[in-house]
């Protein structure tokens, strides 16, 4: 049995993937800019990392889409819908592992009290503060991630994709990174030398955050826990549902959900299994929209 | 987070392009109020010409008079590093491995040195960041 997205959500899909290639595209131009006046800041630094590290997500969601299409064979029975999550938690190790790194990074800086450099840089015959480049850049690397977050987040919830969400919601949030870095090179300029540093810190601490959620996301996942909310731990109400009606279905059954990918797998033990598979749409008692996301119901005893 | 932002670029603006960026350790302002640069001169105190050129131009673009202080690199360096000095004069690499630590002006004589060649140059102090706007332009400004 193959779990497939239904037939309406193919544009969906389409727009997903388009989206994903988009935010390589928008992601590559602000790693380029910013790498032009990266300079010494320790705060412009830390963001063109966690902007480079912007890209790893939508990578991870462009390859795991195609491998998850691929048909169940004889040495994977299972499909390869699960391809999504662990390849999640990959990047999200990293991610954590790099933001831990940075807040150590910036922490040293911040204790040694080291004052950060920022020179100048020819531009049209003009000497210009580099401080005000790196502002420029800082401010442009603020707009397409935010941007295509909200563009991704809709589409996450009709696909009920974990790892397309997560990435949604980090980009949302990423303004932030660019305003902190914004406010440490105005507080350098003002004369702070411990406002990089500072700025860089909070930076680091985002990039973690945003590393850990990644990672918590992932493990629910792979460790068949009942279906999550999009973007949460809580348990989601239409595996609440599903589990509700298929207690009712069969009484003193054990009921457990899992999820592989963006679909529910259900096994009902210790019941006698009925005569003829159920239907599967009649189980489904969330919302209509995400019936698809049932993939199958199994017994045993 | 959006309101002071707002604030902080407000300021900036107030403050003026003329005195942004500040120095966090006052150099630009001392060296005003005091009248003297305290200049390193890598070298003995005879010879050294281009070198003790610069150093007086770039006082009398400050408006002050190059008090100059001749020595070994390392010692220069590690006097600068300890507040002593507010710009070190020789040949310097834009490789040299005192750049991270130090600020690197850039040559009086040539825009796009190589890397690793020690052409004539100063070092300043680390993140004093006016000082280093101002000795830049001033250099810049003195190239053929």
């Amino acid at each position: 049995m193959i779990a497939r997205v239904p037939k309406e959500l193919e544009p969906e899909l389409r727009r997903a993937v388009r989206l994903g290639w988009w935010t390589i595209g928008w992601q590559l131009s602000i790693v380029a800019l910013m790498a032009l006046v990266l300079g010494s800041s320790q705060a412009m630094k830390t963001a063109w990392i966690e902007d480079l590290l912007g890209l790893v997500p939508a990578i991870v969601f462009l390859i795991a889409l195609r491998i998850e299409r691929l048909p169940p064979d004889r040495r994977f029975p299972f499909g390869f819908t699960r391809v999504n999550s662990l390849a999640f938690l990959a990047s999200a190790v990293v991610l954590t592992g790099m933001g831990l790194y940075l807040i150590f990074d910036s922490g040293q800086k911040l204790l040694m009290a080291e004052h950060p450099t920022l020179g100048a840089e020819r531009l049209f015959g003009q000497t210009v503060w580099i401080g005000w480049l790196m502002i420029g850049a800082l401010a442009y690397s603020i707009v397409p991630p935010v941007i295509l977050g909200r563009l991704k987040q809709p589409v996450a919830e009709a696909l009920a994709d974990k790892v397309l969400h997560t990435d949604a919601l980090m980009q949302k949030a990423d303004w932030m990174t660019g305003a902190a870095g914004i406010l440490g090179i105005l507080g350098v300029g003002l004369g702070f030398w411990w406002a990089d540093s500072a700025a860089a810190l909070i930076i680091a601490i985002d990039i973690v955050r945003d590393g850990s959620r990644a990672t918590r996301v992932a493990i629910a996942e792979l460790v068949d826990g009942t279906p999550r909310r999009l973007g949460g731990p809580e348990v989601s109400d239409d595996a609440k549902a599903l589990e509700a009606r298929l207690e009712e279905m069969f009484p003193g059954a054990d009921v457990r959900l899992r999820e592989t990918g963006r679909y529910i797998w259900a096994e009902v033990h210790g019941v006698t299994p009925p005569d003829a598979p159920p239907d599967l749409s009649a189980c489904w008692a969330g919302d209509p929209e995400k019936a698809w996301r049932l993939a199958g119901v199994s017994f045993s005893y | 987070m959006q309101r002071p932002l707002a604030l902080a670029l407000i300021l900036a603006l107030l403050t003026g392009c003329d005195s942004f960026p500040k120095d966090p350790d006052g150099t630009t302002e001392r060296i005003a109020e005091s009248g003297v640069m305290r200049a390193g001169i890598v070298g003995d105190a005879a010879g050294e010409a281009e070198e003790r050129a610069l150093a007086t131009a770039l006082a009398a673009a400050s408006g002050a008079e190059a008090e100059l202080h001749p020595g070994s690199a390392e010692t220069l360096l590690l006097a600068m590093e300890a507040g002593e000095l507010d710009i070190v004069i020789g040949d310097f690499a834009e490789a040299s491995p005192w750049a991270g630590r130090l600020a690197l002006a850039p040559s009086p004589l040539t825009a796009h040195p190589p890397k690793e060649a020690p052409v004539l140059r100063a070092l300043l102090p680390p993140g004093e960041n006016r000082w280093l706007l101002h000795v830049t332009k001033t250099i810049e400004d003195m190239r053929p």
